[in-house]
């Protein structure tokens, strides 16, 4: 998986390609870390996301946590396989994703 | 400017670096107790004075203030409280904190007559504790520290910045309506203390009830929900069965956008989402085993609980697909993924009565 970020209108925008899985989960939860203390308005771009595990969930449950405190965190690009996850997770309910 | 009022300014522009520091120094301290304590502020403002305005007090206090150290509020904190008391709450707290000098510390509000209305706040000049933590430039420096709710904080920001600060030459009519909105003020700080309190009061009572089982007659709200999914003995043991499909752990999330999606179902108190848990946990067990069983997802969110719970609803209350639909549009980014969503839904329903009849 890749990540790249960037900064759009007032916004981090974390852009995710791949597969987030075991293997890979780290270095998103590595990304997040590293990020500015005060950052409230997170974005994760998954259009080209293809897939995501558990793992994957971990970590924007734990991002979701964090974030909400200050801001707030939108999925963007969600794909009908990602999505689905999502659904049968429950975590549809409380990520958001536009 | 006198010679006096010019030897404290002078001394004030060497002092004021030390006043910065301590600023930086107190506010940090503050806040950290703040933190810790679990008392809800909207916040904490803070300013060292600047040369001008000391000026201008010094202009109109006259022989008041003979040397520097006679001024309490050369750095001034404020923390802004919601509640009437949780003033004193954060009060205690400063008291254990910083040390405080009696004598010059005030309570507008006891000092106030019974019958004014007018500016209320706690009041402490403070300095740093001597416990050899600071550099001693800042150590027994002075400052103030007013603490007050957010809406005595609005009546004397707005009382301030329409230049009525001074008690003198203010025109009767205008006292009067600070006065009357004062008052106001005074009764909604304490109408929003009764509101928290009766929230507080009807969380635990309704908590109680669902612990006992006595919740039948409960209406659904954000309250009453939360304590429900999280109390509950039957939902909390399905929702132990729906984990049970992957192993998977459970997170516990806010329920309060199934309220919504209960009301559409007709379900409208605790008694009726209970007797919804009776009726359709089978069902909705296995329309949760269809998808995630082999999906290898280990972690689940307390809400899957309700999610299959209402699809089951859907199912076997006599719903058309076009009305599952409309009820998955509710929460759904589209109208086309309710659409599909809903044909896979009494797609998988009947596949499982499939399977049962053979």
């Amino acid at each position: 998986m890749t990540i790249n970020v960037e900064n759009k209108d007032g916004a981090v925008v974390l852009v995710l390609e791949g597969r987030l899985d075991t293997n890979t989960a780290p270095m998103l939860e590595k990304t997040i870390s590293e990020l500015p203390e005060d950052t409230s308005n997170l974005v994760l771009d998954m259009n080209k996301l293809e897939y995501i595990s558990s793992a994957g969930l971990r970590v924007l449950l734990a991002t979701h946590k964090k974030i909400s405190k200050v801001g707030t965190m939108k999925l963007t690009g969600v794909c009908d396989e990602v999505m689905e996850v999502f659904e049968m997770t429950g975590f549809v309910d409380f990520l958001i994703i536009e | 400017m006198n010679v006096k009022d010019r030897m404290i300014l002078d001394d004030f522009k060497r002092e004021r670096p030390n006043f910065l520091k301590l600023e930086e120094v107190a506010s940090d301290r503050l806040k950290n107790v703040l933190k810790g304590s679990g008392v809800l502020i909207t916040g904490i403002e803070h300013r060292v004075k600047s040369e001008k305005s000391l000026e201008g007090k010094l202009y109109k206090n006259g022989d008041y203030y003979q040397r520097l150290d006679d001024l309490n509020d050369l750095l001034g904190l404020r923390v802004i409280c919601y509640f009437g008391d949780d003033v004193d709450r954060v009060g205690q707290l400063v008291e254990e904190s910083f040390e405080i000098n009696r004598e010059k510390s005030s309570d507008k509000r006891a000092l106030i007559k019974a019958d004014t209305f007018g500016y209320l706040s706690l009041h402490y000049i403070c300095s740093l504790p001597d416990n050899g933590e600071y550099p001693k430039e800042i150590c027994g420096k002075k400052f103030e520290i007013q603490i007050r709710t957010i809406l005595q904080h609005a009546w004397a920001a707005i009382n301030h910045d329409l230049g009525y600060k001074s008690e003198f030459g203010v025109p009767r009519e205008v006292t009067r309506e600070f006065a009357r909105l004062a008052g106001l003020l005074e009764i909604a700080d304490d109408e929003f203390m009764r509101t928290r309190n009766h929230i507080n009061s009807y969380a635990n009572e309704t908590r109680e009830k669902i612990i006992n089982d006595n919740a039948d007659d409960v209406l659904i709200d954000m309250i009453s929900l939360r304590e429900y999914m999280a109390r509950n003995r039957s939902m909390r043991a399905f929702l132990q069965e729906l984990a049970g499909i992957e192993g998977s752990e459970i997170t516990d999330i806010d329920p309060e956008n199934y309220i919504i999606q209960l009301k559409w179902l007709k379900i409208e108190t605790i008694g009726e989402l209970q007797a919804m848990l009776e009726r359709n946990k089978d069902t909705a067990y296995r329309l949760a085993e269809k998808v995630l069983k082999g999906s290898e997802l280990d972690i689940l969110s307390s809400n899957v609980a309700l999610r299959f719970l209402c699809r089951a609803e859907l199912v076997t209350g006599g719903y058309t697909e076009q009305q599952a639909a409309e009820f998955i549009s509710l929460s759904a980014s589209n109208k086309e993924r309710a659409e599909r969503q809903a044909k896979r839904l009494f797609n998988v329903y009947n596949e499982i009565k499939g399977a049962e009849n053979d």
